[in-house]
């Protein structure tokens, strides 16, 4: 990586750098290559092919570092090959510009994996009316809950439907969002997952402090809730592993952890 | 049917201490609605839109819970925990639903930072502490 420029001060535009990634298995017109990065890896950035160097110009951080990046080489068609792993360039100042090289490691994507990226993209259109029918059961309960409230008279009801509007009013988004994958290219797929998995890279601490709170509340109301005839503690430790299991599953079905990219 | 019992008509000045606590959180949780709700008319941003409107339902919840605490009638603790006691079964599966959805969800929020584990057994530590200090000392949230 290097760039013509010294690091920025902070609050002033970061400069822009330049990855160069040397190969002479990878060429045009077999193959082509991209580099995703940033904390969402979004957006992606196509490289200029040149003398066995494919040269990408990518915006680096305030301080002149470079960003956490991967490359990704995709053939002809643009299916991805292979990737490499995350890097991240730490640039020091040589002779006026930054300079760093190394050596990448990169992993094939095997023809299973790659079948269930496409299928994954495929059931992207049926995950946004799942959400979207999700959405609607929500209406028709927070307006049967209203009419409920309206008729007893009752702030809880009222409450109650205001939360399931709420809710609904997020899983409408969510659809929106799945549906249409934005145009802009700075930010073309702002789901919640990735709004609020962005909110909780960018600020670990606070949003381990606020879950860690809400989980132990949950804790402990339902030891209480449960407790009216006799303690359940029981019921505290199905939820947990019921819990447990959910995290499992999505981590399990989330070929996600490996594949979102390619989606 | 469930029915209610008459015996939490009695607010006692521990339960009145109780409702300024939920009365203080509303309170908090309308100001941080207020704001949400400038901020989601400045982007024009639907999703600070939905989650004002369920801080509002929080809001409405919690004002509820503090007037019944002050003047003694039935707060949703009770309604909930006789819920819980009267259809146990249907109560049961509605919570290990939203547990697994939740614990999907924090998965699915978190996966990119490789504290998601610790996330996730952070969370279940955090529920059994709360748990553990509901059983023992008889706090009730």
């Amino acid at each position: 990586m290097t760039t013509s420029e010294q690091p920025s001060p902070a609050g002033q535009a970061p400069p822009l750098g330049t990855l160069m990634f040397r190969t002479t298995e990878f060429e045009p017109p077999d193959y082509s290559v991209v580099i995703r990065c940033g904390p969402r890896w979004q957006p992606a950035y196509r490289g200029q092919y040149r003398d066995g160097v494919w040269s990408f110009t990518v915006p680096l951080s305030a301080d002149g570092s470079g960003p956490m990046f991967r490359f990704i080489i995709l053939d002809s068609p643009g299916h991805v090959r292979m990737i490499s792993e995350r890097l991240r360039v730490r640039a020091f100042p040589d002779d006026g510009a930054l300079f760093d090289e190394g050596r990448v490691r990169l992993r094939r994507i095997s023809r299973p994996l790659r079948a269930v990226a496409a299928g994954m993209d495929r059931h992207r259109t049926s995950a946004a009316w799942i959400y979207a029918l999700a959405a609607l059961v929500l209406v028709i309960a927070t307006v049967l809950f209203s009419w409920r409230a309206y008729q007893d008279q009752s702030l809880l009801r009222a409450a109650l439907a205001l939360i399931l509007l709420g809710i609904a009013t997020a899983l409408a988004y969510e659809a929106d969002a799945l549906r249409q994958r934005r145009a802009d290219p700075s930010d073309p797929d702002p789901t919640i997952a990735r709004v609020a998995g962005l909110a909780f890279l960018q600020h670990p601490g606070a949003w381990w402090g606020i879950f860690v709170v809400i989980m132990g509340l949950a804790g402990a109301l339902i030891i209480h809730f449960t407790s009216s005839n006799g303690a359940h503690p029981w019921v505290l430790g199905f939820a947990i592993a019921a819990y447990l299991a959910g995290g499992l599953v999505a981590a399990a079905v989330a070929a996600r952890f490996h594949l979102w990219f390619l989606a | 049917m469930t029915t209610v019992t008459a015996s939490a008509s009695v607010a006692t000045s521990s339960d009145r201490l109780a409702g300024v606590v939920f009365a203080v959180a509303a309170c908090i949780l309308l100001v941080f609605a207020g704001l949400m709700l400038l901020q989601a008319s400045l982007d024009r941003d639907p999703l600070r839109g939905s989650l004002v409107i369920v801080l509002a339902g929080l809001v409405a919840a919690l004002g509820y819970e503090s007037y019944a605490l002050w003047t003694g009638a039935v707060t949703i603790s009770k309604i909930a925990a006789q819920q819980f006691q009267d259809h146990l079964g249907p109560w049961l599966a509605i919570l290990l639903v939203v547990m697994v959805v939740l614990g999907g969800v924090v998965v699915d929020f978190v996966y990119r930072s490789r504290r998601a584990w610790l996330v996730l057994a952070g969370g279940a530590a955090a529920s059994v502490g709360g748990g553990l200090i509901a059983h023992f000392t008889g706090w009730v949230p």
